[in-house]
């Protein structure tokens, strides 16, 4: 059962991030990206995997760590054609010139979750007066469950379920959507409510 | 006995879940395994079935439940339990692993997230505590894999994205 909450106050910040990195994106891209809808959940770690279609579904997944005053989980995940398009966008080439993903192609979309990640922490560093760095970027491509396990396992370690904020963006003038997850670790959650609290 | 293939139900067992079962006509099924390890035992003298998706290698410092299979320490002992329980013995089982993997090769992470390699250490240490042997495995690599065990025949079979299901 995954439930959507209201995280108040920090909830707000999370997604003022998510809005600051999809505006870099599109900044980055040349392309006018927009969020489509923005969600935050408290869901069980083992059913994470759904929010992707299933831990059998074939993904793009762009990963960065967050270290620092805390620790959390970033990540992009593209359906595996919608990644090719990013391609094209970010590298200026004609709609379908990427079909598979090598390493340049891989090099590019982990450009992109550079921006995305530091974009979306900037937001919350400034605002909680922390240090909030993000790892560089580990691009694969592979089953959904298999790209989250790592972060299952980290958070599974103390908890059964974890904070979700998913966000869908899409570009109008082009077949493009994905998904940004942010799963805080305990760390950085309490950080959070703390930081909402005294807001 | 020619009806088992078409009859077949899939049991998916979810991240520190795990399932025994006798039952002919299921299969038992471990979708999308990146870091964590699927862990399928067939006794096949009694027909008993188990297949267990381990997270984590070590539970016993965190004072866990032990009665889900989230933390190899804790779930290879529960798995025998359950499956002797349901009638097999431990020494007639045939023991498969698959999983394991380092998802994230990229620089920054090898030190700190090297989850798969701990839990197939953890596997093969809970193991050889007991003096069980592992038959057949696909380990480590930077692959996710889904596993399916079928009750009727024990036969374990791995399929990796862009790959046909190889039996293990």
């Amino acid at each position: 059962m995954s439930a959507k909450v209201d995280g108040g106050a920090w909830a707000k910040l999370v997604e003022a991030g998510t809005n600051r990195a999809i505006e870099n994106l599109s900044q980055m891209t040349g392309q006018a990206i927009e969020v489509n809808s923005f969600n935050l959940r408290s869901i069980p770690i083992r059913e994470i995997s759904n929010l992707v279609g299933g831990p059998d579904v074939t993904a793009v997944g762009i990963y960065l760590t967050v270290s620092g005053g805390a620790d959390g989980h970033l990540m992009l995940i593209y359906e595996p054609s919608i990644a090719c398009q990013f391609v094209d966008v970010l590298m200026m080439q004609p709609p379908n010139t990427t079909t598979s993903l090598g390493e340049m192609e891989q090099s590019a979309l982990g450009e992109m979750g550079n921006i995305v990640g530091a974009s979306f922490l900037n937001v919350l560093a400034d605002e909680m007066q922390m240090d909030l760095r993000p790892s560089p970027p580990a691009v694969m491509l592979d089953m959904a469950g298999a790209l989250l396990d790592v972060i299952a396992a980290d958070l599974m370690m103390v908890q059964d379920e974890a904070y979700v904020a998913e966000t869908t963006f899409r570009a109008p003038d082009r077949e493009i959507t994905g998904m940004f997850f942010v799963m805080p670790s305990a760390g950085l959650l309490k950080a959070l409510l703390e930081w909402g609290a005294a807001a | 006995m020619s009806q088992g293939a078409t009859t077949e139900r899939s049991i998916i067992i979810g991240l520190g879940e795990y399932h025994v079962a006798r039952d002919p006509s299921l299969e038992l099924v471990c979708l999308g395994i990146g870091s964590c390890i699927a862990f399928g035992g067939y006794d096949p003298v009694a027909h008993v079935a188990a297949l267990a998706h381990f997270v984590l290698p070590d539970g016993s410092a965190r004072n866990a439940s032990a009665a889900e299979a989230r933390f190899v320490d804790l779930g290879v002992p529960l798995i025998l339990r359950e499956m002797k329980n349901a009638g097999a013995i431990a020494s007639r089982i045939i023991f498969k692993i698959a999983g394991g993997s380092q998802m994230t090769v990229a620089r920054g992470f090898e030190s700190r997230l090297n989850i798969g390699e701990r839990n197939y250490e953890a596997v093969k240490r809970a193991m050889a505590e007991r003096n069980l042997k592992i038959t057949s495995e696909d380990c480590g690599g930077a692959q996710g894999r889904t596993v399916r065990l079928s009750v009727e025949s024990g036969k374990l079979f791995v399929s990796k994205v862009g790959g046909e299901a190889r039996e293990l």
